[in-house]
């Protein structure tokens, strides 16, 4: 089954790479290779992409905005954002906005490639800085709980179980999915699972929060 | 006060009810028995005083109507020596006298009701014994008033109230502001003012007191008068200082001299026991200080213009003329050759302008007290407004301090970036411009230098992140990073790190240094020693932490670039060194090994600078 990416990138140059890497794999099909956030929207309204892969730095919108506007568009997607180092705070970002994964800017074109299958198979990359960040966004909530819990039932069942908070421990140290399951003794898959499990929590708590926000605002 | 004492002057005319005889006999006789008509009478005119008689007997006729609406009383302004009244031969009233055994001196008017069957209708005669009192030894007929007992009553009660009630709460309320203005002066003995007034009111309480206490025991009354004296001449030499001082003159001499006479007149009365000197010389002799005080207030008050000053020049002028007025009075003469009917009456005025005086004073010094209260407040709101001007000075200085610190952190912050950058970046980029330039770097090599870069760039990332102080945390991303990196090279890594959450604190510049330590360990065993498995093991060793990177390759010896190797040794001892530690490359069980090796003063604390 082939796998349909639309990538949004305005660097000619890593534009050119990454379409490079997509066509380079009989797998992959590359659905469109856009420069701007507008022209992203205008093929989202056309086509359902399975991968989008996105640079937060756009000229005309925030990529941050892309995926959410992706996400909500298209909920099957897997959006993929594309960073430099990994662990800057866009990332944590794109993913309480709905991505599920991220792509180093300076990865080799196979690598490019893998990062889309494994994401499409369900495994998303999280790194000991974003699992930190992680850790301490769901503390910090348990710790100042909202003071009307009752208006936000939904939001207060997203809580970290404790098997999550111990891989993001570890994967806070540095340990690969595969060390992380050696660990706790668990297969690689089940680490796996519990990661995708906390990026849509990430998402859900992303929005709860966003709720919260609103009503202390005055908005709902 | 003038239709006050008005109302005691004797009606000329008017009323029938009421008689007010003119005339009147005279017997000198000291004899307590009643005498009789035949005896040696002389007329005379009422009123009457008979200097040097211990008591004389007068003999007052007077006609009563057959009907009378009420009682009829006799109504006496004064008898100060006592005495007795007999009507009709029978006698009405004795009052106490000096012969009764007790010294009296009666300041209070006499009202005697005449029983309505001893009153006859038509002529009745009334005798009136009247002793010496023991001040003056002269026996007095006041201009006595005979007639219905409720119009007498009014005289009697309005006199009462003017000789005995108003002098009683004048002891009274003298002992009250005394006790206040003395407490005032004894907390604050620079406030000589208020001890002054504070004496000035106590004397004329004490002198008060001794015209409140009519009847005392015989051998009380030396000491009695001695008290008057004291506190008469008191009064005058405290208000005399009390004004000077008022007025801002502090004299010394003259307060010194001021008080000796004052001493004076009790230490004389005290040995000579002799009252008439006294009362006219040394008591005339307080009378130029009262009309110097009065000039002295009068010329103060011209100078300021104020009306405290105004106030206190009048009441002080007031108080004066009493003065004058009661020493007139007393000796005789003048005043009563020119207002003889207001003489007999004999109203002595100092006791009520004295009063007014003290109450004028009184008034001033709580005016001084609210200016103090009012200069405090003043200065305490100066004294706010400069505290919140320095308050406000303070905050911009700390500002600007602030401000400086933190330009001199930006300063400091940007000189570890730059050699940081001349470490690390920099000293790659210019490396391989060098090489590039002299033609020795193929394409690959520059994709390699450049790796190396953002290698370098993502290890800075990852030593300084913004929210982690613990090296475990900063570890765990440069372990994330190169399992990866060695996995893709195909090499095995195995990771041996005992380093608890919190063990290692360093600064971000001290991780940086140690993680390129083993970063560049790292990238030798990847790209020149040609291993296929790399371990990584951090331990506690002592007292000192150790970082070990240990391959199976063919080791620094032997590396096809020994010369760059050599060169990358040489870095990681320096950085070694500059963390205050020590490297060393030996041969491990597998192959070669680099050890780092970090004292735990280093580690345990994060101030230590980079």
């Amino acid at each position: 089954m082939t796998i349909n990416v639309l990538i949004v990138e305005d660097e000619p140059e890593f534009l050119q790479r990454f379409a490079q890497a997509v066509l380079g794999d009989p797998s992959l099909r590359l659905l469109g290779a856009v420069s701007t956030g507008a022209a992203a929207l205008a093929i989202l309204g056309a086509a359902a992409p399975d991968v989008l892969m996105v640079d937060l730095g756009l000229p005309d919108m925030d990529g941050v905005d892309l995926i959410r506007e992706a996400s909500r568009r298209c909920p099957d997607c897997d959006a993929m954002v594309v960073t430099m180092f990994g662990d800057d705070g866009h990332v944590l970002s794109s993913i309480e906005a709905g991505a599920t994964g991220y792509l180093l800017k300076d990865a080799m074109p196979q690598q490019i490639s893998q990062c889309i299958h494994e994401l499409r198979s369900g495994g998303s990359p999280i790194s000991p800085s974003i699992a930190r960040r992680v850790l301490a966004r769901f503390q910090q909530r348990a710790a100042t709980p909202p003071p009307e819990p009752a208006r936000l039932p939904h939001d207060e069942q997203v809580q970290l179980s404790e098997r999550e908070t111990e891989i993001l421990k570890l994967v806070a140290k540095g340990l690969a999915f595969q060390q992380v399951g050696e660990v706790l003794q668990i297969s690689q898959h089940t680490v796996v699972a519990h990661v995708k499990k906390i990026y849509r929590k990430l998402a859900v708590h992303s929005r709860g929060e966003a709720v919260y926000e609103a009503g202390q605002l005055g908005l709902l | 006060m003038a239709c006050l004492l008005a109302g005691c002057v004797p009606e000329q005319s008017g009323n029938p009810q009421v008689l007010s005889p003119r005339t009147a006999q005279v017997l000198l006789s000291a004899g307590a028995a009643v005498p009789a008509d035949s005896a040696p009478w002389r007329d005379t005119a009422v009123p009457d005083w008979r200097p040097g008689q211990p008591a004389v007997w007068y003999r007052v006729a007077f006609d009563a109507p057959p009907v009378r609406r009420e009682s009829w009383a006799v109504y006496l302004p004064y008898l100060y020596g006592g005495g007795s009244i007999v009507l009709n031969g029978s006698t009405v009233e004795h009052i106490g006298s000096l012969s009764s055994g007790q010294w009296v001196r009666w300041e209070r008017p006499h009202l005697v009701v005449f029983p309505e069957a001893m009153l006859r209708a038509g002529g009745n005669v009334l005798l009136l014994r009247a002793e010496a009192s023991p001040i003056g030894n002269n026996p007095r007929l006041a201009p006595l008033r005979i007639g219905e007992r409720s119009v007498l009553q009014r005289s009697f009660d309005l006199r009462h109230f003017v000789v005995t009630a108003l002098p009683q709460f004048t002891v009274i309320a003298c002992a009250a502001a005394a006790a206040f203005m003395f407490f005032i002066y004894w907390r604050r003995r620079s406030e000589v003012l208020y001890g002054l007034f504070g004496l000035a009111v106590a004397m004329w309480g004490i002198r008060t007191l001794t015209f409140v206490i009519e009847v005392l025991p015989s051998s009380w009354w030396p000491l009695w008068r001695t008290l008057y004296f004291a506190s008469t001449g008191g009064f005058i030499v405290a208000l005399m200082m009390f004004t000077m001082r008022m007025a801002g003159h502090v004299h010394p001499r003259l307060e010194a001299a001021l008080l000796a006479y004052w001493a004076l007149g009790p230490l004389v009365y005290a040995v000579t026991r002799s009252e008439d000197w006294l009362s006219l010389y040394w008591v005339g002799g307080l009378i130029p200080v009262g009309v110097a005080l009065g000039a002295f207030a009068i010329v103060a008050a011209w100078q300021r213009r104020s009306a405290p000053h105004i106030a206190l020049a009048v009441s002080v002028a007031i108080g004066v003329l009493c003065g004058v007025h009661d020493y007139l009075l007393a000796v005789g003469g003048l005043l009563h050759d020119w207002l003889p009917q207001w003489a007999a009456q004999r109203l002595f005025l100092l006791h009520h302008g004295a009063n007014l005086l003290l109450l004028v004073m009184g008034a001033l010094l709580a005016g001084r007290f609210l200016g103090a209260l009012r200069d405090v407040e003043q200065a305490n709101r100066t004294l706010e407004s400069r505290v919140a001007e320095r308050e406000r000075e303070l905050a911009a200085s700390y500002r600007r301090l602030a401000d400086l610190q933190r330009a001199q952190a930006a300063a400091d912050e940007r000189a570890l970036i730059v050699r940081d950058l001349h470490d690390g970046l920099g000293s790659v980029l210019f490396t391989s411009l060098a090489r590039a330039e002299r033609g020795e770097m193929a394409g690959g090599d520059v994709a390699q230098m450049l790796r190396e870069c953002i290698a370098e760039m993502r290890l800075v990332f990852e030593a300084t992140p913004p929210d982690e102080r613990d090296f475990a945390g900063v570890f765990g991303s440069f372990r994330f990073r190169w399992q990866q990196l060695l996995q893709a090279q195909g090499i095995r890594s195995e990771w041996a790190i005992d380093l608890p959450a919190g063990s290692i604190e360093m600064t971000p510049q001290n991780a940086l240094q140690v993680l390129r330590v083993l970063q560049e360990a790292l990238t030798n065993a990847l790209k020149h020693a040609h291993a296929a498995s790399v371990r990584v093991s951090i331990g506690r060793c002592g007292d000192a932490w150790s970082l070990a990177v240990e391959d199976d390759g063919t080791g620094i010896a032997g590396a096809d670039d020994a010369s760059r190797s050599g060169r990358g040794i040489g870095n990681m001892m320096r950085r070694a060194q500059r963390l205050g530690g020590e490297l060393s490359v030996d041969s491990g069980a597998g192959g070669p090994r680099v050890t780092l090796r970090i004292p735990t003063s280093v580690t345990s604390h994060a101030a230590t600078a980079g």
